[in-house]
């Protein structure tokens, strides 16, 4: 009988994940086919393509603009997620660990702002960009992207700080730690997983927009991917690009799937087992 | 090396409670100071005023003769071990022990020889390489230890540092606890709710209860002479009884036990009482077979046991007495459970030798002796002054 369960139940969550994986990657996969068909066979009906063909990849790379967003999306992501877990970081721990009038305000005010609709502001920040300059810069995108990713930073991080032992800052402090240096070599070290965590949501943000890159850039100055594969035109006027921009998702899909891969392993809960009795 | 003074610290948290009123002492360098109270009478408080976690809302705090009030703890020299230990669990057992050496930029080759020298003393010299999760409670203890000593601190914070560990480890640590402080040298203050590690710890014994320090003393002087009710009940296990009594003409009337008695030469008793409440410690009954045996000093009255713990080298005898009135505690009391109703029972503990046997539903003969006896006032809860 126990058998039986126990089949049943290995039969039950192997189709279960089955299931999840297939409606997950099927999207992922069908992309990836795409970008490998020949144009003529974009319309095959077919999952798999005939022949392979790397010539959209080819296509897409020997076309100015495309390595260009490449390297805006990557400079802005990165950048907005540095700066965004770097403040973040500091405003958690002074939101958790400091006693000061209106910290609740801060921490609501941060969830109002991620509440707020972009498309709402779009309007204004054009307009104000234009005057002061930052239109179709690299800054003009980075400080939408951080303040908007700012308040999940915080949210995030705040939450981890909130359960770390404050004995450990203590004890830093006692042993002769200034309260900079007790932050940057106990509480960081130990906030790694958080840290990641938010970087990652962060830079996914950032890396996937569309509404902020295409309203607030015009030339390959600061254009990203999103925003340069609304560009992309066929060959002729009667072909569709589907095979460039199928081309062009994977090439930003799959570094992003391999990051978070990588830094999953990095998010290790348990990290802080053992610096109280437990 | 450090002596270290309070004089009228008080902690006043921003929403108004009082975790410490105007508390002051004198710790001798080298002594082995403890604080002991219950959970919540400002002790742990008080130990993070002193090492600078804490601002002191007023009084002062001096080390050495100079006020270190506003002193950041980085600079006070003072090592703290937490109840939690507190280590960093990023770093392994040697980064642990060195980090108040790098944090003073102390030179690389010297801070490896004195981790190595602590660790020895420790006996952690092959957990050098572990990371904190992969110890046990007692290695973390040590850890933690090491951590303190490794700077030679002008003094040792310790907060309740063996109460994660079990009763063996913990008997154990306290003896080597001991044994090192010794050794040091180091004025060391001890916050603790357990008044046994108080008792065998100590040179000297603060007993706090709500922020208010209620007596210091070697624990001989606390055991011997309480000061007040709370003192009485806190110190010794099993706690003291307590018993109201009736004060008639130079006598005194346990009604409860329907004993009356000479009062002893060594209690002034205050004229304007009527009553008193004296307390007997389980340990200064004895068990009287032959009337005969009875001495002057000694007072008598029959119970029957209800209840008989054996505990080896000694038997604890649980008696019941029916309360016919009882009359109201003073405020220091309240956390102690002496508050009675009349129509309840009273609870008494006897700790008597194995001499003898003893079942339930005994009738028995108990004798105190009456220099034993500690009278305390029942409206302030002091104790009576001996002559």
């Amino acid at each position: 009988m126990m058998m039986r369960n126990d089949l049943m139940g290995r039969i039950f969550w192997g189709m279960g994940n089955l299931i999840v994986m297939a409606y997950a990657l099927l999207p992922v996969l069908w992309i990836v086919s795409l970008s490998l068909k020949q144009s003529s066979h974009l319309n095959d009906q077919r999952f798999f393509p005939q022949t392979i063909s790397f010539e959209n990849y080819r296509i897409i790379f020997s076309d100015m603009q495309f390595p260009a967003a490449l390297w805006n999306s990557i400079g802005i992501a990165v950048i907005s997620t540095l700066l965004a877990v770097t403040l973040g970081m500091f405003a958690a721990y002074a939101i958790v660990r400091l006693e000061f009038p209106g910290r609740r305000l801060i921490l609501a005010g941060a969830l109002a702002t991620a509440m707020f609709p972009s498309v709402v502001i779009i309007g204004p920040i054009f307009n104000m960009w234009r005057t002061v300059g930052l239109f179709d810069t690299w800054l003009g995108l980075i400080l939408p992207y951080m303040t908007f990713a700012l308040p999940l930073a915080i949210w995030i991080l705040s939450a981890f700080f909130r359960e770390m032992p404050w004995d450990l800052d203590k004890a830093a402090r006692v042993d002769g730690a200034t309260p900079l240096q007790a932050f940057i070599w106990v509480i960081v070290p130990l906030a790694a997983p958080a840290v990641f965590t938010a970087a990652i949501l962060v830079f996914i943000f950032a890396w996937n927009d569309f509404l902020f890159a295409i309203s607030l850039t015009s030339t390959n100055n600061a254009r990203t991917v999103p925003a340069v594969i609304a560009f992309f035109t066929g060959s002729s006027r009667f072909e569709l690009p589907t095979g460039l921009i199928a081309a062009a998702s994977v090439v930003i899909t799959v570094p992003v799937m391999i990051i978070v891969l990588i830094f999953q392993r990095l998010i290790v809960a348990g990290l802080t087992s053992g610096a109280v009795k437990g | 090396m450090a002596k270290i003074e309070l004089s009228n610290v008080t902690k006043q948290f921003p929403d108004g409670t009082v975790a410490v009123s105007a508390t002051s002492f004198v710790i001798n360098d080298g002594e082995f100071f403890i604080l002991v109270g219950p959970s919540g009478c400002g002790k742990s408080t008080l130990l993070h005023m002193i090492v600078g976690l804490e601002e002191v809302s007023s009084g002062e705090i001096r080390l050495d003769g100079k006020i270190i009030n506003h002193l950041d703890p980085k600079d006070r020299n003072m090592a703290m071990v937490f109840q939690s230990y507190a280590l960093y669990p990023h770093m392994n057992v040697r980064q642990n022990i060195a980090f108040p050496l790098v944090m003073a930029k102390v030179p690389k080759e010297e801070i490896n020889k004195r981790v190595e020298e602590t660790a020895a003393v420790l006996e952690l010299s092959h957990l050098l390489d572990s990371k904190p999760r992969n110890l046990s409670g007692g290695q973390r203890q040590r850890v933690a230890m090491g951590r303190a000593i490794v700077r030679n601190p002008q003094a040792f914070l310790l907060d309740e540092p063996l109460s994660n560990l079990d009763a063996r480890l913990r008997n154990q640590m306290r003896t080597e606890l001991a044994r090192l402080q010794r050794r040091l040298g180091t004025t060391t203050i001890y916050v603790t709710h357990d008044q046994t590690e108080a008792m065998t710890l100590g040179d000297q014994v603060a007993v706090l209860n709500k922020g208010v320090v209620q007596q210091i003393g070697t624990p001989y002087e606390l055991y011997r002479q309480p000061g007040n009710l709370f003192v009485a009940g806190f110190v010794g296990s099993p706690a003291m009884n307590f018993f109201p009594v009736q004060i008639r003409e130079g006598r005194l009337f346990f009604f409860l036990l329907d004993l009356e008695i000479n009062y002893p030469e060594s209690i002034a008793l205050p004229s304007q009482h009527d009553h008193a409440i004296a307390g007997i410690r389980p340990e200064d009954f004895d068990v009287l077979f032959n009337e005969s045996e009875q001495n002057q000093k000694q007072a008598a009255f029959n119970t029957q046991v209800d209840v008989v713990e054996w505990l080896g080298a000694e038997v604890l005898i649980y008696f019941q007495i029916k309360i016919n009135q009882w009359p109201d505690m003073p405020a220091l009391t309240r956390d102690l459970n002496l508050d009675k109703k009349s129509g309840d029972k009273l609870q008494v503990t006897a700790k008597l030798d194995t001499s003898h046997t003893f079942k339930e539903g005994d009738r028995i003969k108990l004798t105190f002796d009456m220099d034993k006896l500690h009278l305390f006032d029942p409206k302030t809860g002091k104790r009576l002054t001996s002559k």
